[in-house]
């Protein structure tokens, strides 16, 4: 019966209204922040002022960028001169304004209060962070349709290739994007004024010389074309794919735990979202060796291994910071933790790592670390030499052989690092409830007395004059690594490091054994009853 | 009774219903001892421990009052509870040992100075804020344990508007009812009846920046009802606000209690507490100072009561007798008006009359001056701020 009236009331509405009721209807399956951030966006002056400044500057540029090429147009390629310009317009919403608003956005809802009456409502954080992004994705896709017939219309003046069209469009659009998931994480890191004009500062900063990098690139993409070969084109494309959206999804995931209750558990995510990026970069450095070990590269590419240097030093950077901040996790679980935590061999065999807590920290950090040196000394070996001759193997194999050496040397100095943090941490919390950030700080306090005490010895034994490189600056890493990154021979240096580390790794794991077997507590049944339940509320008519 | 956990039985002693209860007492000095250092969380095991042995200690318990080991009523016998509630930022403690509990449908004042703890507990209460030790249910669910149930059945309203830029009443209403879950003709029907209980109907096009405060705080009002919460927290909803705007929301309190709701409001305006909370509870430097039905704090706190009695005869004389009469050393003599205090209650009131009377005096009128709760207020705190 109810049905009839429906439809009978629905066949009376007019196309416009039908239109309008399911514009409605498919709201409701929308995020709720992206339908108001687009509301609000719509009314505000600084969208109006973008909006038509980028209409009005890419009009101006057609018509003054076409009558300066005036009459070459006809007879000469004159896009990468127009592309230029279009470029520039679509840059600064995109890169730059986009961004910021985003920032500001989160800003405002930390200042205003309403962030507070987000975080009480049905919306998890993880919503209110997607919601943010896509509500500035819908501004960037916006700017980005507006200037399409500008772009298409360069294109017909021929001079730059559809590639290069398409490579500019894509990093704009994932530079766009990368930058304002960076933007709100930014402004998600603090709550007080003072710390937020801090990070306000430092995202202009990071924002302007992001545009600044990749206005070289492009530039130079639309003069000179594109100079990668196609391996090179592949490889660069492949690995930002890999690593581009992790990286994003672990800035997310940091940005919504930071809009998370104590109680919940924050820790498991961030380690999940860090092992993703851990694998990416594994992924990427695979890639790179497959490919790059291609015949038309070979001997120019593969005897200097830049792309190794800077995937090492992207894993070694992203574990010693994470490692720091799960070391710093505070050791006693919320009994709304002890619920969720793994009961099953199979499940504790795999999961326990991934438990908050800073012995499973601890653990995690040393795993991936010596997983991912592992990697770098043997997976990589395995992989060039199914690709290389015997003689190209031998120069290459010399080479990984030295990437063996700094990262695994640069490991076992993380392992021991994180001891004496995780030991400052627990001092500070006996008097202190600090976040874990304070581990970055430790870190930073560790790292410069380990390196700054030997060395002022040093010093001060040799008459404050310069000296030569000794087993006595063992804890000065920064010495040991350059020394070995310089290819000179740091002695028994390395090997009493890792011999320490493993030491220390192995005493961690006798003392924190228990760890293993967590007690989980069990669920209150009135808890599971509501869980089971469907939300009255979710349950509304679509009707 | 006797079988339940130490805490609950703790909480007995301060249940609204029962004498004021000073929450200093000895007792009180044994629990949040364990949690000195950090400023929360860390005692979460120290808590779960405590009241793990206190279940392990007592038989299975058939009240519907009881804890689980996790710390869920199985059914809960208030809406609100605060149980040793203890919250602390650094060595300042916000709120310190703070317990007592709301019935359903009754409307809780909490009065405080500034920096009571007030607006803290209230935090907590709304899944906010942690506590340092302790915990707070809302229909039974620990709002450290289960936030997500918790907020569920709340309404909170800040003491800041918390509105945006560039959105209309209704905008700002739906985006609300939206965040809540609600979809379709739900949300339509609840939009509806929050506009028509607050009075934003007719201004639901207007944008927020534009309202005057007492507009804002309805819009405050029916966003946090949005999503039809069994409990509400209003802290200090009638601030600002002039005197018919005042009246008008204390009306909605009233009406929002008679449906049923559960209402915890803070609020500076005493008088108007007095007049539409059914129990309050009196904080000062983050400790509950007392709790009780308006009535029974009144009557607690009635050390003496004044008396004006207007005299036709000669008022010296009578002020003579009444010396003499109750033993008093002072009564005031201000016209035919005298003016005395008079420790004893309404029964031995009317002996005194009975007694002037019967001596000669002739009374033309008797008023008694109970004290008001402003007055409960400024005897029971000290007006110390931390």
């Amino acid at each position: 019966m109810n049905n009839e009236v429906i439809d009978s009331r629905t066949s009376q509405l007019t196309k416009l209204q039908r239109l309008d009721l399911w514009a409605n209807q498919f709201s409701d399956r929308l995020n709720p922040i992206l339908i108001k951030e687009t509301r609000q966006s719509l009314k505000s002056r600084q969208f109006i002022f973008t909006f038509f400044s980028l209409l009005t500057a890419a009009l101006g540029w057609t018509i003054v960028g076409s009558l300066s090429r005036m009459p070459q147009i006809y007879t000469t390629p004159s896009a990468p001169t127009l592309l230029l310009g279009y470029y520039a317009v679509l840059a600064v919403p995109m890169l730059l304004v986009v961004p910021l608003a985003a920032y500001r956005s989160l800003e405002v809802e930390i200042d205003d209060g309403t962030l507070e009456l987000l975080s009480i409502s049905s919306l998890s954080p993880w919503q209110v962070v997607l919601g943010k992004l896509a509500s500035s994705l819908l501004q960037i896709f916006l700017y980005f349709i507006v200037l399409l017939p500008c772009m298409a219309y360069a294109y017909t003046l021929r001079g730059v290739n559809l590639t290069s069209i398409l490579l500019i469009t894509t990093t704009l659009l994932a530079s766009g994007i990368f930058l304002t998931i960076f933007s709100v994480f930014f402004a998600s890191l603090t709550h007080t004024r003072s710390g937020r004009t801090l990070t306000l500062l430092g995202t202009v900063i990071i924002l302007l010389a992001s545009v600044a990098g990749i206005s070289l690139a492009m530039s130079s993409l639309i003069l000179d074309g594109n100079l990668l070969s196609p391996n090179e084109l592949f490889f660069s494309i492949a690995s930002c794919l890999f690593i581009g959206p992790c990286a994003g999804h672990l800035m997310l995931t940091a940005t919504a735990i930071r809009l998370t209750p104590e109680s919940e558990n924050r820790s498991t995510p961030l380690r999940r979202s860090v092992l993703a990026l851990s694998t990416s970069i594994i992924f990427a450095s695979a890639l790179a060796t497959l490919l790059l070990s291609a015949r038309v590269t070979r001997t120019t590419i593969l005897s200097q291994p830049d792309f190794l240097y800077g995937l090492m030093l992207a894993g070694g950077t992203l574990w010693t910071i994470a490692g720091s901040m799960f070391v710093s996790e505070s050791p006693n679980l919320t009994p709304r933790v002890k619920r969720d935590l793994p009961s099953s061999i199979f499940h504790r065999s795999f999961s326990t790592w991934l438990t908050p807590g800073p012995a499973t920290g601890f653990f995690f950090v040393c795993i991936n670390a010596f997983l991912m040196v592992a990697w770098f000394g043997f997976g990589l070996k395995w992989l060039a030499a199914t690709n290389l001759s015997v003689d190209e193997f031998a120069i290459v194999s010399k080479r990984l052989a030295w990437a063996f050496e700094l990262s695994s040397t640069f490991a076992a100095y993380l392992v021991i690092t994180l001891i004496f943090v995780g030991y400052l941490v627990r001092l500070i919390r006996k008097k202190q409830n600090p976040r874990i950030e304070i581990g970055i700080a430790s870190l930073i306090a560790t790292t410069i007395m380990m390196a700054l005490i030997p060395y002022s010895i040093g010093l001060h034994l040799n008459e404050f004059r310069t000296y030569a490189y000794s087993n006595w600056q063992m804890s000065n890493w920064i010495w040991t690594l350059s020394w070995i990154y310089q290819g000179n021979d740091p002695g028994s240096v390395p090997f009493l490091v890792k011999l320490i580390a493993i030491l220390i790794l192995v005493i961690s794991l006798i003392r924190n054994r228990k760890v293993t077997r967590p007690t989980r507590t069990a669920t209150p049944q009135r808890v599971l009853d509501e869980k089971q339940k469907k939300r009255p509320n979710h349950a509304g008519e679509l009707d | 009774m006797s079988d339940e956990p130490s805490i609950a039985r703790r909480d007995q002693n301060n249940d609204n219903n029962g004498p004021v209860k000073h929450s200093t007492g000895p007792e009180h000095s044994t629990g949040p001892e364990h949690s000195t250092g950090p400023e929360h969380s860390d005692n979460f095991d120290d808590q779960q421990a405590d009241q793990g042995n206190s279940i392990g200690q007592s038989p299975p318990v058939p009240n519907s009052g009881a804890l689980s080991s996790q710390g869920v009523h199985q059914s809960p016998p208030s809406a609100i509870e605060l149980k040793r509630l203890h919250r602390f930022f650094g060595d300042t403690k916000a709120v310190h040992d703070v317990s007592f509990s709301v019935s359903r449908g009754q409307i809780y004042g909490y009065i405080g100075p500034n920096g009571a703890g007030k607006t803290t507990s209230m935090k907590i209460l709304a899944t906010l804020d942690l506590p340092s030790y302790g915990d707070a249910f809302v229909d039974g669910f620990s709002v450290v344990n289960d936030p997500e149930f918790v907020r569920q059945r709340l309404g909170y309203m800040p003491d800041a508007f918390g509105t945006y830029r560039d959105v209309s009443c209704i905008e700002y209403l739906d985006f609300f009812a939206r965040a809540h879950g609600l979809i379709g003709r739900e949300r339509e029907r609840r939009l509806q009846r929050v506009m028509d209980f607050t009075g934003t109907q007719g201004m639901k096009d207007k944008p927020i920046r534009g309202l005057s405060k007492g507009m804002k705080q309805r819009l405050c009002l029916g966003r946090s009802m949005i999503h039809d919460p069994a409990v509400m927290i209003l802290d200090e909803p009638a601030a600002g606000l002039d005197p018919r705007a005042r009246i008008q929301l204390r009306q909605m309190i009233r009406e929002l209690a008679d449906q049923g709701k559960t209402i915890l409001i803070s609020s500076h305006i005493l008088t108007e507490l007095a007049e539409i909370c059914d129990s309050v509870g009196i904080i000062e430097q983050g400790k509950l100072l007392a709790t009780g039905s308006v009535s029974e704090i009144q009557s607690q706190r009635q050390e003496c009561r004044k008396l004006v009695v207007r005299v036709l005869s000669d008022p010296e004389e009578a002020a003579n007798k009444i010396k003499r009469n109750l033993e008093i050393k002072e009564v005031l003599v201000d016209g035919q008006l005298l003016k005395f205090e008079f420790q004893g209650d309404i029964q031995q009131q009317a002996v005194l009359v009975r007694s002037l009377i019967e001596q000669g005096v002739e009374l033309a009128e008797v008023r008694s001056h109970q004290k008001s709760l402003e007055d409960v207020f400024l005897s029971v705190t000290e007006g110390l701020v931390q």
